[in-house]
């Protein structure tokens, strides 16, 4: 589709919302809208029921409502036993293709004792089609082709976790968002079909006690697998709950208002940057000293070799058999002539000396052929040779600057060390808590960061382990003449799996490559400061944003997080080609004043062909922002919230 | 000598240096990011340090293809040219790449036992005991 935009929002029943339409004007030239609200006024629960809508789940709940149902609480409360309630989020879309209405409804049963239970909900679309509208057979198949599920949240945006999230990135995670935009799911379906057929020819040879066992162990292995790829899911679930709530304490002590422990935090937290920067530089300062020892190594090594050969050259040289005076094949064609090249005819007896010295001449010119090979190694050698000597002085070079990195380290993390006890030792029993329930959340991440490193691995196994069971088993096959046909389809399907992961790893590349130049467009264009020197994403998916030569990604601040996730969520919106409404719970959540201005722009001009949906705080939504994107905004909504009857209700601006 | 010209050759490694090349990749942080002639190059160096060479089976079941010419850089193969030329003293064999490479697989494949000890006998100070060993015969 070429356009896709909300045109009206109804909400029946739905969390705080009773009975809300929402219109909003589709004025191509101004393609924001902005709903502003206090915490807690339904501002998040918008967002929701717009994800509920399209696809069935409430991304952004608040832990309050985690436990309540779906509907509105208070209706459901006055309802009479044995009576239903329906909960309905409808959206009407504008597309270019025409109308669409996208309907979710659910009900909640109250039974006669008073206990009440909530069914499946359902989704309906109806299409315009010309001036008719009609009930699309395929629900979810419409939903594809507006925003496919895997995409969503590249659209639907939540500011706060935005940041969240880019604060401590995988590249699992980074790779998994390439992976969901590169729509290679159909390519992974394709390779488990395959794989599944591939076992169903094996399952047909029975009684062939070696080819069994091979293929149980195999499959030993495969569930192996799977349970410790589940087993990466949850780690990785852990640590980012880990990390949020880490996060979640600091921000708690910084509240306490205690001027003492929030000096020691600031100094903390620059501790732990400072830390973290000089552990990645000498991360990569090792890697460099490794690199350079591989390198220099054989030179060294072969030096006897070197010298040897070298001495050979020299000594022909000298003999001036090298660069030989006349050319063998000159030589040859005068023998084969049996034709001096001054006339003589060396057929004749009288002239047998002159064939002779001819001849001699050949065997002094038996290095013709060589003579650039030659001279081309006798330089790549002395070069070799130099570099060998320099060796020694480089390689304490080298250790001198490890050390000293390892020294610097180790005196900061003596002073962090020191600044937590201090911390700890604060006398006041809130902070204490706090700081101890912290200090666990930071031995969990320390522990899942670990847990997590031998789970790959282990996984990288466990892979190796079933590539060679299947090496073993098509041996083994291929020693039984009477299963050729057998041996002959698992051959196929193993090259389609191979074609295909080349496919698809071309796919993915090409996309990381794309992704990867509109990233740094957007991140330069927001940052003000321009002091990272490059953005990349790295062959293993590691983001990476240069600053004097090391990667500063875990460094960055609260708001260049922030505009880090925008920059990767724009790319990946602009390369996946869809055109979706884009919608951002607390776009600005924790933004600094300096980048406001950056992100307001960002919004009015990287966003120009989507339609951008702004749920703002009453915080976020200041006069400057306010002024910054006023040219771009078609209408602003105020939510009212009636504490007494817990409903929100969306209003108009002046309304 | 007639050379037979056979375009980007393959160098191969026995089966059970390949197995070690794997499991150093896993264990060994610095050896994450070698590529397989840098694995190859490593091998024959403790071959050459220490005189050793051994011929490769050549069978699908003790060999395995490895790497080719070109993965090699100029100045691994002017080293593996060094070691083939002082061997035979002849430098005729210069653009024999094929004859360069069989040798510096004997050397590979005697050097591996050399290698794994070297490595396993102090994991966690290879870089540094390999750095060291550097330092001493560069002097």
């Amino acid at each position: 589709m070429k356009f896709v935009r909300i045109k009206k929002i109804e909400l029946v029943n739905y969390r705080q919302f009773v009975d809300q339409k929402v219109e909003f004007k589709l004025d191509e030239n101004k393609n924001i809208i902005v709903i502003e609200g206090k915490n807690g006024f339904g501002k998040s629960n918008i967002y929701n029921a717009i994800n509920w809508c399209f696809f069935g789940v409430e991304e952004h709940l608040r832990p309050d409502d985690r436990s309540l149902p779906i509907c509105n609480t208070k209706q459901l409360t006055q309802l009479k036993p044995g009576k239903s309630l329906e909960t309905i989020v409808k959206i009407t879309l504008d597309t270019d293709e025409g109308g669409k209405e996208l309907e979710r409804r659910v009900v909640n049963h109250k039974n006669e004792d008073g206990k009440h239970y909530q069914e499946e909900s359902e989704l309906k679309i109806m299409e315009q089609i010309d001036k008719n509208w009609k009930e699309a057979s395929y629900p979810e198949y419409i939903i594809s082709r507006i925003l496919p599920r895997s995409m969503r949240h590249f659209f639907f945006i939540d500011g706060e976790k935005l940041r969240q999230l880019f604060e401590n990135i995988e590249p699992e995670q980074i790779k998994q968002s390439i992976f969901d935009l590169s729509q290679i799911t159909l390519l992974q379906h394709a390779v488990d079909h395959l794989d599944f057929f591939k076992n169903s020819f094996r399952k047909t040879i029975k009684n062939e006690p070696n080819l069994n066992y091979i293929e149980e162990v195999m499959e030993r292995v495969k569930n192996n697998i799977n349970y410790k790829k589940e087993e990466q899911k949850k780690i990785i679930a852990e640590l980012d709950n880990a990390f949020i709530n880490k996060k979640k304490l600091e921000q708690e002590l910084d509240k306490t208002g205690n001027k003492n422990v929030q000096a020691l935090e600031t100094e903390r937290k620059n501790l732990e940057q400072n830390i973290l920067t000089l552990e990645n530089l000498l991360k990569e300062k090792k890697q460099a000293y490794a690199q350079y020892l591989f390198k220099i190594a054989p030179g060294v090594v072969t030096r006897k070799a070197i010298d040897q050969t070298l001495g050979i050259i020299s000594k022909l040289e000298n003999s001036h058999e090298l660069p030989p005076k006349i050319q063998a094949t000159f030589l040859e064609e005068l023998l084969a002539r049996n034709e001096c090249i001054c006339g003589t005819d060396l057929n004749k007896k009288e002239n047998h000396s002159k064939r002779e010295k001819l001849e001699q001449l050949l065997k002094k010119s038996k290095y013709s052929d060589i003579v650039s090979d030659a001279l081309g190694l006798k330089y790549s050698l002395k070069g070799i040779l130099r570099d060998s000597q320099e060796a020694s002085t480089r390689i304490t070079e080298y250790e001198l600057k490890l050390k000293d990195l390892e020294d610097k380290i180790t005196e900061l993390q003596k002073k962090l060390k020191e600044v937590i006890t201090q911390i700890g030792g604060i006398d006041s029993v809130k902070i204490k808590a706090i700081h101890e329930e912290r200090q666990k959340y930071k031995e969990a991440i320390y522990e899942n960061k670990g847990r997590l490193g031998s789970l790959e691995q282990s996984i990288r196994n466990e892979e190796d382990n079933l590539r060679e069971a299947e090496k073993s088993y098509n041996r083994e096959l291929s020693r039984k003449n009477q299963y050729q046909a057998i041996k002959d389809k698992i051959d196929i399907c193993d090259e389609s799996i191979k074609q295909i992961g080349i496919i698809k790893e071309k796919i993915m590349d090409e996309i990381r490559k794309e992704t990867e130049a509109h990233v740094k467009n957007y991140f330069n264009k927001l940052i003000t400061a321009k002091n990272f020197e490059d953005v990349k994403i790295s062959k293993n998916y590691d983001l990476i944003v240069e600053k004097d030569g090391f990667n500063a990604v875990t460094s960055l601040s609260a708001a260049e997080t922030l505009c880090m996730g925008y920059s990767f969520m724009s790319a990946l919106r602009q390369t996946s080609g869809f055109l979706a409404p884009i919608v951002i719970d607390t776009p600005l959540a924790k933004i600094d004043i300096e980048y406001r201005v950056n992100v307001a722009d960002w919004f009015k001009k990287a966003l120009t062909n989507a339609q951008v949906i702004l749920l703002v705080t009453d915080a976020e939504y200041t006069s400057g922002f306010k002024k910054e994107i006023s040219s771009s905004v078609s209408q602003e909504f105020l939510l009212k919230h009636d504490e007494k009857n817990g409903i929100s209700e969306v209003c108009k601006y002046g309304e | 000598m007639e050379n037979k010209i056979i375009k980007d050759p393959q160098i191969f490694i026995s089966k059970e240096a390949r197995q070690l090349f794997d499991n150093l990749r896993k264990q060994l942080e610095e050896f994450k990011q070698m590529d397989n002639k840098d694995f190859f190059m490593m091998a024959v160096m403790f071959g050459y340090l220490n005189n050793k060479k051994k011929k490769l089976e050549h069978s699908s079941k003790t060999e395995s293809g490895f790497t080719r010419e070109r993965y090699l850089s100029a100045e691994d193969n002017g080293v593996l040219k060094a070691i083939a030329i002082a061997g035979d003293k002849d430098l005729s064999i210069v653009n024999d790449i094929v004859y360069v490479y069989s040798i510096a697989e004997e050397y590979a494949n005697g050097g591996i036992p050399y290698l794994k000890e070297f490595v396993f006998d102090d994991q966690a100070s290879f870089v540094k005991n390999f750095a060291s060993e550097i330092k001493k015969l560069s002097k």
